[in-house]
């Protein structure tokens, strides 16, 4: 039987996903060589939201990716408040990226003994990726959410100072060292 | 093969399921329009982007896809038109080329007959055709013609297989539980295990993240897999 035919098929499907996807790709790193600075496409969001506007030109942004249904990022909460309450001034936005909607997350806050306090910014998915490839480690840009969460960035002066994924007391910890060294360099 | 498919669909036989396709395609868009212009409060071009977004990144429509490929293929197949075919000297690979111009034709009707419902309701929520195709990702609509293609195969494969118009219930049964499945994997247990079944793997073709190397070889060995299936599923098959 004649088999070349369906692997001619696929080998044809393949090419124009692998093309299509190349495009994509270059679309995107077209769009980030363009940026002056690597904050920039966080703080034109920012200066969408009708409440987060006003916190557009902080020099400091400490961002949690993060979702509802995600573990590790609702044992990461207490520890996160704990940062603000000590790190919180007028040049720090402390920020949490999902893209679940609103009333989806202000469900699931309903239940919960510990409220989270960075400011929210919901149904981002568009901006979460863009932040995903922040990572410098390689390897780690592509593919779905649950391995990515939660990620926590800091970045001071349009420079990133830490990018760490998953959850564990020793990255809260490094969050923690970082935001100190940044108010020894402010103060 | 072109010149006959197009005598195909202008059979009026086609007129009943093509309603029932827009119809089905048209509450959809009614519900991505009700969420963007109700929940949303968005107008105008912001409107736009946002239906547009969700047109071309939206899973669902391939369900319907799948049940319109099922059931035209699975009448062709019973009402002897491949049959015919055969028997006018076509040899049966030439069959198997020319499901995949059925496809890749159906999937363009389908596009546009989509494109037609959100263009209709534009005018009741204060923006225009223009509007929504001055604000469309074209890479985005690319994608979305491979995944209804993927899905196709998918569609095409069962018809041969086995050419009955109940095997629509099947695929639904089969398309809610993956769904399921893959939710309770994603959220419960923390693990992306589930992108790993046939339709997740597939659906992944159109969501925003960029594809990796693995997923693109999932896609590529999964729609190898159907396409086989279907070829000699048409060198097996006895035409009635």
């Amino acid at each position: 039987m004649k088999m070349k035919y369906p692997i001619i098929v696929a080998l044809v499907f393949v090419a124009a996903l692998v093309l299509n996807n190349k495009v994509t790709e270059w679309k995107t790193y077209r769009f980030y060589s363009q940026l002056k600075n690597i904050d920039d496409p966080i703080r034109v969001e920012l200066k969408k939201d009708e409440f987060l506007s006003d916190e557009a030109d902080d020099p400091t942004l400490v961002i949690n990716l993060w979702a509802t249904w995600c573990g590790p990022c609702q044992k990461e909460i207490p520890l996160l408040n704990g940062l603000v309450d000590k790190y919180e001034d007028g040049h720090t936005l402390f920020l949490s990226v999902t893209d679940e909607s609103e009333k989806k997350v202000s469900e699931w806050v309903a239940l919960q003994k510990n409220e989270p306090e960075f400011f929210p910014m919901y149904e981002n998915k568009h901006l979460m990726n863009y932040l995903f490839q922040l990572n410098p480690k390689p390897g780690l840009k592509k593919g779905r959410f649950p391995e990515l969460l939660p990620t926590n960035i800091i970045i001071h002066n349009g420079k990133l100072r830490l990018f760490e994924q998953g959850f564990s007391k020793e990255n809260v910890a490094k969050m923690d060292s970082v935001l100190a060294k940044i108010k020894a360099e402010k103060d | 093969m072109i010149s006959i498919e197009i005598k195909l669909f202008k059979n009026k036989k086609q007129i009943l399921p093509a309603a029932v396709l827009l119809l089905a395609l048209l509450l959809l868009a009614f519900f991505d329009y009700w969420f963007g212009a109700g929940d949303k409060q968005l107008n105008g071009a912001a409107l736009a982007k946002f239906v547009s977004i969700r047109a071309s990144q939206s899973t669902l429509p391939a369900l319907f896809f799948i049940f319109w490929v099922l059931q035209r293929t699975v009448h062709l197949i019973n009402c002897g038109y491949y049959k015919m075919l055969l028997v006018n000297g076509w040899p049966r690979h030439k069959l198997f080329l020319y499901s995949m111009l059925q496809i890749g034709l159906y999937a363009l009707s389908f596009m546009l007959l989509n494109f037609i419902c959100y263009a209709f309701l534009s005018f009741f929520y204060g923006t225009n055709p223009l509007q929504l195709l001055l604000n469309t990702d074209y890479n985005a609509l690319i994608s979305q013609f491979l995944y209804l293609t993927a899905t196709g195969f998918i569609a095409l494969t069962i018809a041969f297989w086995r050419p009955s118009p109940v095997m629509a219930l099947p695929v639904l049964v089969y398309w809610l539980l993956e769904d399921w499945g893959v939710n309770i994997i994603h959220r419960k247990l923390e693990s992306d295990a589930g992108n790993f079944l046939p339709l997740q793997a597939i659906k992944q073709t159109i969501s925003e993240n960029l594809l990796g190397t693995s997923q693109i070889a999932m896609i590529a060995a999964y729609s190898l897999l159907f396409l086989l299936i279907l070829h000699f599923s048409i060198q097996k098959r006895m035409f009635v």
